[in-house]
């Protein structure tokens, strides 16, 4: 009898040994379970994306300031003698004058009139090599002269020639000219940073259809398709060409954006349709209508798959013999295009090169070569394409014909954009990639509110915070006139928002619905938890039913002393 | 004064005007021709497919034939293959059962082989899933994915995306083993357009129930169509005997015998196609859905989606541009400003070198093979021999 | 004669045991064959990768850096100066693998001395139980399994770990408790999931204390043993790779589960079909599985420290993320340790099928999913749940057996007349 009440008691004990310990091993797994269902989400920089997105934060500024250098020598000579400070001021009122007029409370492009040295009236070296460095920071050279004219010279300095020698003469002159310069710019940025919804669709208006977005790098493909092999094409001379006429172009963007260039040859490249022909003037022409098709996309291979940048390819086609010359006019005898190319918006350009056969044949030894020089008109229509692709602002183009008098720009080597359009550029891509990465951020910010069982990892949240970061960054150098690190803050902050938008992890978002969640884990935890709560059931009723014996073993204690003993001995 | 500066911004904003047709007051006829190029409404510049066929085995053959003909037809009408990325979760050219290997057909006839020679699949097999699929989509994809299986798309982009396959109410299978719901297609557009991933989209869907698909796409400038209504199946066409399976269905054939008669200079409309859709016909009730979508129908060519029909701009002559500084041969005479900037200009310097190519050169540093590891597996030795040593010792002792 | 018989017969056995593999090792196609094989290499045995990792540490770069390596440290100090030689290597195989052996046999010997100290169990008839396999029979079992001779043949380096697990219990049974110790930490070193035979360990060292204090001294001893020959394993670690990135290679990846390799196991499916956001949650719902039955099975069957090892032996590799048939080897081995309750056994016909039937086709499905193409993943993984089914089932059915023998030893049933013939099919009842 005793031996078989101790191993019971033993069998007890061992039993809620074992229960025990699989229930302290569930429990200790709990908060390691709880932490793991648990969606992460590192929490973002909500309020400081909606300050920003109010441009709350900062307010982006495009400082310039503008040198005013008034000639001294027509100052000595005429007893009319402007005050420099005069015209400083005049221009500054006229300005404040013009924004309050266009109902504009503060201009973006902060002009800055600042009173110069004054000047000889003639340019020498002197002033041609003192030019301004800073980006920003312009030199107007005013001197009399018979007719008003004003020329921007590629160095940051403007020359304005005034009729009359007054002030007020002077100031409409500068104001007008600087409007010329800064106007369309000042639109267009305004344009851009516009956070009011009402007028955003305006904004789609203006963005330049055919220029590409902005990347820190772009490829560029330079291809040569030949219709046929009998035009006689063997090879080009792009790396000449590319030396020659590109070089200037790419060192001038270099604080813009990075280029890779490359180049390939493609022969037996033909045209998915056959030209029409002219036989007025024998020539084979292409309608502006049947432009759009002239990518053979099927059978020209165009796309690389090596590098991932953005590409715009350069196309110069080589018709073959039987479809030589090859020209695009509206019909048969209307005139031809004198470029004899097109520009493919966002994608490229094409040009259409015709090897002049008499040529060729008197050229001495290589017939099959392109030369550097065949390539020029080619090279020089491309330039003017990858401006426009760029978004390089011709500012002769966007300046209005509404000024009096003639305003004119120069240009630099080679398409390559002048220091004047290079700063317009910086100003201009800064702001754009200020609005884009605050965009990216903003709807990264909205996407994360919305779906609460997104997971969100910390490194989204360091990209988010650093973006914000650069974006300030930027404005703040924007505001202290720093163009080029404006750029590259913006650019930096650019690409950490779109890392954080595409990053990979942000996926698992697939619709998952509450109860989804159920039929995952039911199963799991239904079969598992049934047995461990039986088991603990159980064993609390035994213990009662213990207890209700004990009490009961109490009661007749009186009566049965070797029970009383044995529970002693227990 | 400058006719060619005032003509190309008449141009510019005609362009602009247009495509967002907003009324503009210049006279369009002066610039038509050469400088006024405005082929489509829908302001893209590029043209992207996504063609997924999400189905496996032989027996479902037609939804690869359906996916090839599709792939087929926007290459035809110009899409490049590098703007096409075709899903195609099952090789049916190469399958075992195919007494025709190496080739696709889409007819009885086997008049076309759609498999041809010139076919790029971007992801093939068990590379098509849900999840590729909507990162495809959303663009998050992982940082090593080939620019092949990108879709690079910008706010200028206009994105046909035809899915086939087995589906059910608003879910669509991958591979037998997931699907994809309404849900998830809808959060990915709308994804797509919070980051101005496209410009518009011509959603096609040929599968059992596939009008269910589109319910919950809410994003602008989205049209969808699809073969059948909710609680409706999608019949393939016919078959073939030789193959032995069905070889198309019927919504892809029906548009297919439409698609078949545009080329790229077609001006046919997608109201065009989507008149020919005939219930006796396709046995079950397509559906459109251009509630989201701005353009009245039958302003939306076909080309706007299946093709790649882009606006292109005539570039102008140099020389016309730069005879703006003989404008006036008086200023340049009076002027002494008229010399040319000593700087810059005219001279083109040949031999000029770009620092654009600046190649980095990794190296690989590999330690000293046999002296460091020889040493450090000797200490490694000599250590593992003392502890073994003292283990023995200590457990005779103990 | 006897003896001198048996001793022959060990010879004729361990010497058949080298011949065989040293012929089978003749065929370098085969030993790669099988080295490729998902069932036997997984990748934290695979011998492939151990070769890349030795190549590596060989020439100087990091082993661990670039995600191929996932074997601990000491293995390739063990292999960096025999790898150049493919006989040495086999014959290291080889001879870990008799010891095994040898190791099972001395472990049976001590077993059937204790044996004869217990209480023996009348069975029907009034006879007296029969002692259970001798040593020699259980070495055979262990050397001839196939899964083993595959195992040594594909060289998975799972048989170090085995070797050391078997070490721990023969340590354990003769009650030298720094080896026992030692050899548990070195199976732990080698594989994490061995670390749980810790307690059947003490349990054998203690078995014949009765004092209470003096178990509670011994095993807070060993335990600290056991941490300290941790410790000194993973410092002559450093000294040979100079880092400690193989905590995150070897010990991340069997807790992560992060190669997905297809094998034998459970978990690698999972985690392929499971969402992401799953994943970590199901992770430690899976690996807090394999180590939440160790302290129950150990109280319930503390009288019988073989046969909890075997269990939980029989759980890992069953439970782990990279099961292979290594580790079925092991268990395999283990079990005739524990032969006495072989008679109440009742699936023992189920459970050789399950066996042979995943064996058989869990190539041929491999074959078709992987290269054929005409199957799918699923195949491959259906054998693998009928072999773990198998395992579980084995599992059960022997804890069945050795309760009801339990049973038997404290209540002996009638053993003459009609309720005797009753008596062997009564149910076993918890009190």
């Amino acid at each position: 009898m005793p031996t078989d009440r101790d191993s019971m008691a033993a069998n007890d004990n061992t039993r809620r040994m074992v229960i025990l310990s699989v229930w302290a091993v569930v429990l200790l797994g709990l908060p390691l379970w709880w932490k793991t269902t648990r969606v992460y989400r590192a929490e973002l920089p909500y309020d400081s994306i909606d300050q920003w997105n109010q441009w709350k934060a900062c307010q982006p500024k495009f400082p310039i300031r503008v040198n005013l250098h008034l000639s001294e020598t027509e100052q000595q000579q005429s007893g009319r003698n402007p005050e420099l400070s005069d015209v400083t001021q005049g221009v500054t009122r006229r300005f404040q004058e013009l924004n309050t007029a266009n109902g504009v409370k503060e201009s973006l492009l902060a002009i800055e009139f600042i009173a110069g040295k004054p000047w000889t009236g003639s340019i020498n070296k002197d002033i041609t090599e003192h030019t301004s460095t800073v980006p920003g920071t312009y030199d107007f050279y005013i001197s009399p002269s018979n007719v008003t004219h004003a020329s921007i010279r590629s160095q940051r300095q403007g020359f304005i020639q005034v009729q009359s020698w007054n002030t007020d003469h002077i100031i409409d002159t500068i104001v007008e000219t600087s409007s010329a310069v800064f106007g369309s710019e000042e639109r267009t940025i305004r344009q851009l940073l516009d956070t009011n919804e009402d007028t955003q669709g305006v904004r789609k208006v203006h963005d330049q259809l055919k220029t590409v977005k902005y990347a820190p790098g772009y490829q560029l493909t330079f291809s040569l398709f030949s219709g046929d092999a009998s035009n006689g094409v063997r090879e080009w001379k792009m790396q000449e060409v590319i030396h020659a006429y590109l070089a200037p172009f790419i060192k001038t963007m270099s604080t813009v954006s990075k280029f890779t260039i490359e180049s390939q040859i493609q022969h037996y490249a033909s045209l998915a349709f056959t030209p029409q022909m002219d036989y007025s003037s024998q020539e084979h022409y292409l309608t502006p209508d049947a432009l759009p098709n002239f990518i053979n996309a099927a059978e020209w291979s165009l796309a690389s798959t090596v590098s991932s940048l953005p590409s715009l390819n350069f196309l110069t086609y080589v018709p073959k013999p039987s479809e030589s010359p090859l020209v695009i006019k509206t019909g048969p005898g209307a005139s031809k295009s004198s470029t004899n190319s097109f520009l493919i918006p966002r994608w490229g350009g094409v040009a259409i090169l015709n090897r002049d056969i008499d040529r060729t044949k008197r050229s001495e030894e290589h017939p099959e070569v392109i030369t550097v020089q065949d390539l020029e008109p080619v090279m020089r229509v491309f330039l003017t394409q990858l401006r426009d692709l760029m978004g390089v602002t011709d500012l002769s183009t966007t300046t209005q014909s509404s000024s009096s008098f003639p305003i004119v720009f120069h240009k630099s080597l080679n398409e390559a954009p002048t220091t004047w359009e290079l700063d317009n550029l910086l100003r201009r891509r800064s702001a754009e990639n200020l609005v884009d990465s605050l965009a990216t951020i903003s709807s990264l910010a909205r996407l994360v509110r919305k779906t609460p069982n997104m997971v969100v990892l910390d490194h989204i949240q360091k990209d988010v915070t650093e973006a914000l970061r650069d974006i300030g960054r930027s404005c703040e150098h924007l505001s202290r006139q720093e163009y080029v690190e404006a750029l590259a803050a913006s650019r930096d902050g650019l690409v950490k928002s779109e890392t954080a938008f595409f990053d990979p992890t942000m996926v698992s978002m697939l619709y998952f619905p509450d109860e989804h969640k159920y039929a995952i884990y039911m199963p799991l935890f239904v079969p598992i938890s049934v047995p461990l709560l039986m088991s603990l059931l159980r064993e609390v009723k035994r213990l009662k039913e213990k207890k209700k014996q004990a009490q009961m073993d109490k009661d007749s204690q009186g009566h049965d002393d070797h029970d009383i003993q044995h529970d002693k001995q227990e | 004064m400058k006719p060619t500066s005032i003509l190309r911004y008449i141009t510019a904003s005609v362009c602009i005007a247009t495509t967002l047709a907003i009324s503009v007051t210049t006279n369009k006829d002066d610039v038509e021709g050469f400088f006024a190029k405005s082929k489509s409404q829908s302001g893209h510049t590029n043209n992207w497919a996504v063609l997924v066929c999400t189905s496996r085995f032989w027996f479902n053959y037609r939804h690869i034939a359906n996916t090839l003909s599709m792939y087929r037809t926007v290459k035809r009408l110009g899409i490049p293959d590098s703007n096409i990325i075709m899903m195609l979760a099952d090789d049916v050219a190469c399958n075992s059962r195919n007494i025709f290997p190496a080739t696709v057909y889409n007819n009885r006839g086997r008049h076309l082989d759609l498999y041809g020679e010139n076919v790029e699949v971007d992801y093939r097999g068990y590379e098509v899933t849900v999840e590729n699929f909507i990162r495809l989509l959303t663009g998050r994809v992982a940082k090593e994915t080939p620019r092949s299986k990108r879709l690079m798309t910008d706010d200028q982009s206009n994105i046909l995306i035809f899915m086939t396959g087995h589906g059910g109410e608003e879910f669509l299978k991958f591979q037998d083993a997931e699907e994809i719901s309404a849900y998830d297609l809808g959060d990915a557009f709308q994804q797509m357009y919070e980051k101005k991933r496209y410009n518009e989209i011509l959603f096609m869907i040929d599968t059992c129930q596939a009008n269910t698909m589109y319910t919950q796409i809410h994003s602008p400038n989205i049209l969808a169509t699809g073969s059948s209504k909710l609680n409706e199946s999608s019949y393939s066409h016919h078959d073939d005997p030789d193959i032995g399976v069905a070889v198309i269905d019927r919504f892809t054939y029906y548009i297919l015998e439409v698609l078949e008669k545009v080329n790229m200079q077609s001006k046919a409309t997608l109201k065009d196609l989507f008149d020919t859709y005939d219930y006796n016909l396709l046995q079950s009730t397509p559906g459109v859905r251009d509630d989201l979508f701005d353009r009245p129908l039958d302003e939306v060519l076909l080309t706007d989606f299946f093709g790649n029909v882009q606006n292109v701009e005539l570039t102008e002559s140099k020389e016309v541009n730069n005879s703006l500084t003989e404008a006036d041969p008086a200023l340049v005479d009076s002027d002494p400003m008229f010399i040319e900037d000593p700087q810059a200009e005219t001279t083109s310097s040949l031999k000029q070198s770009v620092p654009w190519s600046q190649e980095q050169s990794h190296t690989f540093e590999i330690g000293n093979p046999d002296q460091s590891q020889t040493w450090r597996f000797v200490a490694f030795a000599v250590l593992s021999v003392a502890m073994g040593g003292a283990l023995f010792a200590g457990s005779s002792l103990v | 004669m006897a003896k001198g018989s048996s001793s022959n017969n060990a010879a004729a056995v361990f010497g058949t045991a080298v011949a065989l593999r040293l012929a089978l090792f003749q065929f370098p196609a085969l030993a790669s064959l099988l080295g490729e094989r998902v069932e036997i290499s997984t990748p934290v045995t695979s011998f492939k990768r151990l070769s890349e990792g030795v190549f590596l540490f060989t020439n100087g770069v990091p082993p661990y850096d670039g995600g191929v390596v996932h074997q601990a440290p000491l293995l390739l100090g063990l292999f960096y100066p025999i790898i150049s030689s493919p006989l040495l290597v086999n014959l290291l195989y080889i001879l870990t693998d008799l010891a095994i052996g040898y190791m099972l046999l001395r472990i049976t010997v001590i077993k059937d001395m204790d044996y004869a100290k217990e209480k023996k169990i009348t069975q029907y008839g009034g006879k007296e139980e029969e002692p259970g396999m001798g040593g020699l029979s259980v070495a055979t079992l262990y050397l001839f399994n196939p899964y083993t001779l595959a195992s040594c043949i594909g060289r998975s380096t799972i048989l170090y770990s085995n070797t050391a697990v078997v070490a721990a219990i023969w340590m354990g049974m003769k009650g030298n408790r720094s080896l026992a110790m030692f050899s548990v930490a070195v199976a732990t070193y080698l594989s994490l999931y061995p670390s749980m035979l810790i307690i059947p360990v003490i349990l054998m060292l203690t078995r014949k204390i009765n004092d209470n204090d003096l178990t509670k001294k011994v095993t807070i001893q060993c335990t600290g043993l056991f941490a300290g020959s941790l410790v000194a394993l993973f410092a002559l670690s450093f000294v040979l790779v100079n880092s400690w990135d193989f905590f995150g290679s070897v010990y991340g990846t069997i807790l992560t589960v992060s190669d997905l390799t297809p094998n034998l196991g459970l978990c690698w499916y999972f985690f392929i079909e499971m969402f992401d956001q799953f994943r970590p949650f199901f992770l430690v719902v899976f690996q807090i599985h394999v180590f939440i039955f160790a302290v129950p099975v150990s109280i319930k069957l503390r009288k019988y420290p073989l046969f909890v090892s075997f269990l939980l032996c029989a759980i890992m590799g069953t439970f782990k993320g990279y099961p292979s048939i290594g580790d079925a080897s092991l268990y395999l081995g283990l079990l005739p340790l524990s032969s006495e309750i072989f008679k109440y056994m009742r699936y023992s016909f189920l459970v050789t099928n399950l066996f042979m039937y995943s064996t058989l086709l869990a190539p041929i499905f491999w074959y078709l999913w992987v290269y054929v193409g005409s199957g799918n993943a699923n195949f491959f993984y259906a054998i693998g749940l009928v072999y773990g089914i198998g395992e579980i089932i084995l599992m059960i059915d022997s804890t069945f057996a050795i309760l009801r023998r339990d049973f038997e030893a404290h209540s002996p049933p009638e053993t003459t007349g009609q309720d005797a013939a009753l008596g062997w099919d009564r149910e076993v009842v918890q009190k």
